[in-house]
């Protein structure tokens, strides 16, 4: 008896300390990590937004719900219960340059998920840039470089964006291209029509 | 004092934990695409394996033989997570790209190994010591392997230029099917070199004989 | 529909041990003989699927209404732990045959990294509650087709003609890589 009770102490008072100092550590670089992301997401809608220097986040769905904070890149963009995030870039006077929004495709080792930026007046894509990938180093991993992804820019919902059509694949990494064309064009339609209705409200 | 030496070497070769026990073989096929990763991944590790490695050896008188396993998981996951999350807040791309490795050095056999066979029963500077000596066994590995696959899967090592410009990458040696065969091949190569080691000193202990 | 892409994506295209590197001490360690890697398996996938429901059970009514994502780790390898406990309590108790056989797996499902992974995965991932369920399954049955498939090899590896610095472990590390380069066939299909 007097055997279990010390047993059933020891182990409650090891895991208050371990739930003591885990409450300490993430309170500690909470603020850190929150800035990190933040950091990460404006440095990549700045990136495929030329010209903008700061941005406003737009919900395009507000009725479906999901509370998501738009700096954790949590979010499922173009489902159909989540709302669709929009960053609306700003120039140094305040004017619209155009949106970004968010996108994801599956790719050969997980998710990948992009920016992609569209222009205000002329409705174009401005920039692609990636945001989380699994891909093959040194192989698929090349859809980060600046000529795949340059690609992009300048097309728009009259076009394919489609492998073999109007964007040349990676030699060896056909499902990591496809999975970036494929994110793109899919939602770019979605996008461009929220984009349009919250600008009329 | 000697012995004590001889505890920290047995990590680094003899009882290697990647090349000899062969323990903790997720983290080192899953994250050595690249020599910063296994590099970044064995520090993390060893850094929860000294740290509980000795907060066991100081509880060991305390906690009840009972309860010794799930006690000893709190103490390592407590750890753990407080490497994710000072790698989150610090080192945010060694972070991502190490992804749900790092919380899974709590289930990394080597750490609840060491702290069942040893630091449950030695004083707390032996358990740091032994600790220490496997954590930087597995440092050396696991840097070795994230070399080669980085070297001839993308001609770099810890991200430098290191093959000619003719140099074309074998992009197989850095997806999942490279990960076993550079350590299937590493293994050959590591039975070769021991065993021509005993022999050398099986042909010595002869002479001496003689 | 949606539920068959997740379990066929878990179970061959994203395979836990020769796509993602999840549970290869068991793979490596628990697979010279056929007989042994289904038992096993079997254990595994039980203990995966229980552990599915009781990681998403605890992120969902636990750590995510106090705020307490922190514990995560902790919580998750705690409850893995007890599940196998009381799975391994269960079997002796009620099926007996059954523990013969399996008993003496069960303790190294705790520290098989596939469950754990499994677990943190999910949760990762933002998976419902019949999500995760069929993904812990997938995930089991992944895990117990790689076992058994390497098992088989090894089995006949035992009267192959071997190098000797190859045996053993070195070449079932490059029979698991031959083997895994056919899975990566099957990438990106889903």
């Amino acid at each position: 008896m007097k055997e279990s009770v010390r047993m059933v102490v020891v182990l409650t008072v090891i895991a208050m300390a371990s739930g003591f100092i885990l409450a300490q550590v993430y309170h500690w670089t909470y603020p850190t990590i929150q800035r990190n992301r933040a950091q990460a997401l404006a440095g990549s809608i700045l990136a495929v937004l030329p010209g903008a220097v700061e941005f406003n986040v737009i919900e395009a769905h507000p009725a479906g719900g999901l509370e998501d904070d738009p700096t954790t890149l949590r979010s499922k963009p173009g489902s159909d219960s989540d709302p669709l995030l929009l960053y609306q870039g700003l120039d140094g006077n305040g004017n619209p340059v155009g949106f970004a929004f968010v996108s994801e495709g599956a790719g050969y080792g997980g998710i990948v998920k992009i920016m992609v930026g569209v222009g205000q007046t002329d409705r174009l894509i401005s920039g692609v840039a990636i945001l989380e990938h699994a891909e093959t180093p040194n192989l698929g991993s090349k859809i980060e470089d600046e000529s795949f992804r340059s690609q992009f820019v300048g097309k728009g919902i009259d076009d394919p964006i489609a492998l073999g059509q109007d964007i040349d694949k990676i030699s060896g990494a056909t499902v990591s291209s496809r999975a970036v064309a494929e994110a793109v064009s899919r939602d770019l339609g979605s996008a461009l029509q929220a984009y349009k209705e919250a600008a009329n409200q | 004092m000697n012995k004590m030496i001889k505890d920290f070497l047995r990590g680094l070769w003899d009882e290697h934990p990647t090349f000899r026990i062969m323990i903790g073989m997720c983290p080192t096929l899953a994250v050595t695409t690249a020599a910063i990763n296994g590099f970044g991944m064995a520090v993390a590790t060893t850094f929860v394996l000294v740290c509980s490695s000795i907060l066991i050896s100081v509880l060991k008188k305390v906690i009840p033989g009972g309860v010794r396993i799930p006690a000893y998981i709190i103490v390592i996951a407590t750890f753990v997570t407080t490497v994710d999350y000072i790698m989150q807040a610090f080192t945010p791309d060694l972070h991502e790209s190490l992804g749900v490795f790092i919380p899974l050095i709590v289930v990394n056999c080597i750490i609840l190994g060491r702290a069942e066979a040893y630091a449950s029963k030695m004083p707390v500077v032996w358990s740091a010591f032994d600790a220490l000596g496997m954590g930087l066994g597995f440092t050396w590995g696991l840097t070795l392997i994230g070399s080669i696959r980085e070297l001839l899967g993308s001609g770099t090592v810890f991200g430098f230029s290191i093959m000619p410009d003719g140099f074309t990458p074998i992009a197989i040696l850095t997806s999942p099917p490279g990960a076993f065969i550079t350590l299937g091949v590493l293994l050959a190569l590591m039975n070769v070199v021991s065993s021509k080691i005993s022999e050398k000193i099986k042909a010595k202990q002869q002479r001496a004989a003689n | 529909m949606e539920y068959l892409l997740l379990f066929i994506g878990t179970v061959i295209v994203n395979n836990f041990v020769l796509v993602q590197f999840l549970g290869i001490c068991p793979f490596i360690g628990v697979s010279k003989q056929v007989s042994t890697s289904i038992g096993m398996g079997i254990a595994t996938t039980f203990v995966m699927v229980m552990a599915a429901l009781a990681s998403w059970l605890i992120q969902h009514f636990i750590l995510v209404p106090l705020g307490l994502e922190y514990l995560q780790t902790l919580s998750f390898i705690l409850v893995i732990a007890a599940l196998v406990q009381l799975v391994e309590m269960f079997l002796h108790k009620s099926i007996p045959g059954l523990y013969r056989a399996m008993g003496i797996f069960l303790p190294l499902i705790t520290t098989n990294c596939a469950v754990l992974g499994l677990a943190l995965n999910a949760v990762l991932r933002d998976y419902n509650l019949g999500e995760s369920l069929v993904y812990g399954f997938g995930a089991g049955v992944g895990f117990t087709l790689a076992l058994i498939m390497i098992a088989g090899i090894r089995e006949e590896l035992e009267f192959a003609d071997i190098p000797k610095p190859l045996k053993g472990a070195a070449i079932a590390l490059i029979t698991a890589g031959l083997l895994s380069l056919a899975f990566s066939g099957f990438a990106g299909m889903i």
